[in-house]
């Protein structure tokens, strides 16, 4: 199970920008390490991202090995009405994680 | 005058230094292709030189440079976490927002960082990542509008510390 921090405050005004924060413990394995024996890792990155905001998707991302180790993304949304922000993702591995942030959206 | 001064007291050594210091410096600026002087930054390459992976992408489409602001600080220490800010000038509207921003290295072993794809429900076309990157290099990012048209930003980056050692 893939751990993850974020950060979503919990009250916004409608019309307003949450900004948005996660950071996942991942290794982000390049696959061009190798191990004590001498054979070679296997790539292992993070390569389906996806933020819903009260189920319609906001933002997706497929990171590469491009992206450093517990890869780290802060992107904004639009408040519009209170619910969950849900985060779920799959490494190439085919080990999944989520997270989920409940926000309070006030007139 | 200061050298003068510093060596008023035997004229022999300070001739000797002078053919020591003249000697120093014609072997250094003599090579001219000296690589301490082929670091000196010249003009970018083209958007599809420095990514050839670009063609894949548009289809052949034009590219243009703008709307697309790059923020990855000059000097990184190290390869491998090198902070990256990017924002793209879009109103984020139904009508008018950024589809897909692609994150594109010039010199790292997959030219691909991340492929993002955006909704106007961001509101704000903006992300702040950490990268890694495999020596100085130019970094692009690109941007496909709802347009369909493609917008791109570059930044140079120097790093000291490269990452992917293997493989470089």
């Amino acid at each position: 199970m893939s751990v993850a921090r974020v950060l979503v405050p919990a009250q916004a005004k409608r019309g307003e920008l949450i900004d948005v924060r996660i950071a996942i413990q991942h290794p982000m394995e390049t696959g061009f390490r190798f191990d004590n024996s001498g054979k070679s890792i296997a790539k292992n990155t993070i390569n389906n991202f996806v933020c819903r905001y009260n189920g319609a998707e906001v933002l997706r991302a497929e990171m590469g090995s491009g992206i450093a180790a517990n890869p780290y993304l802060q992107f904004y949304i639009l408040a519009q009405n209170s619910g969950n922000i849900e985060f779920s993702w799959v490494d190439d591995a085919g080990e999944k994680g989520s997270a989920s942030s409940a926000i309070q959206v006030t007139a | 005058m200061k050298t003068n001064k510093d060596c008023s007291g035997s004229r022999d050594i300070c001739a000797g230094r002078r053919r020591l210091l003249k000697s120093i410096a014609g072997g250094v600026l003599l090579p001219v292709a000296s690589p301490v002087l082929s670091q000196i930054p010249t003009a970018r390459p083209a958007l599809d030189v420095l990514v050839p992976i670009l063609k894949d992408i548009t289809g052949g489409a034009p590219v243009r440079e703008g709307k697309v602001k790059l923020e990855i600080p000059h000097l990184a220490e190290n390869g491998h976490l090198v902070p990256l800010s990017v924002s793209v000038d879009s109103p984020m509207t139904s009508t008018d927002y950024v589809r897909t921003l692609y994150l594109l290295s010039e010199k790292n072993p997959r030219p691909m960082i991340a492929k993002i794809g955006m909704t106007p429900g961001m509101g704000r076309a903006a992300l702040t990542t950490r990268i890694r990157l495999a020596g100085a290099q130019y970094v692009m990012a690109l941007a496909q509008m709802s347009d369909g048209s493609f917008w791109a930003g570059t930044t140079e980056v120097i790093v000291t510390e490269t990452a992917c050692m293997d493989a470089a």
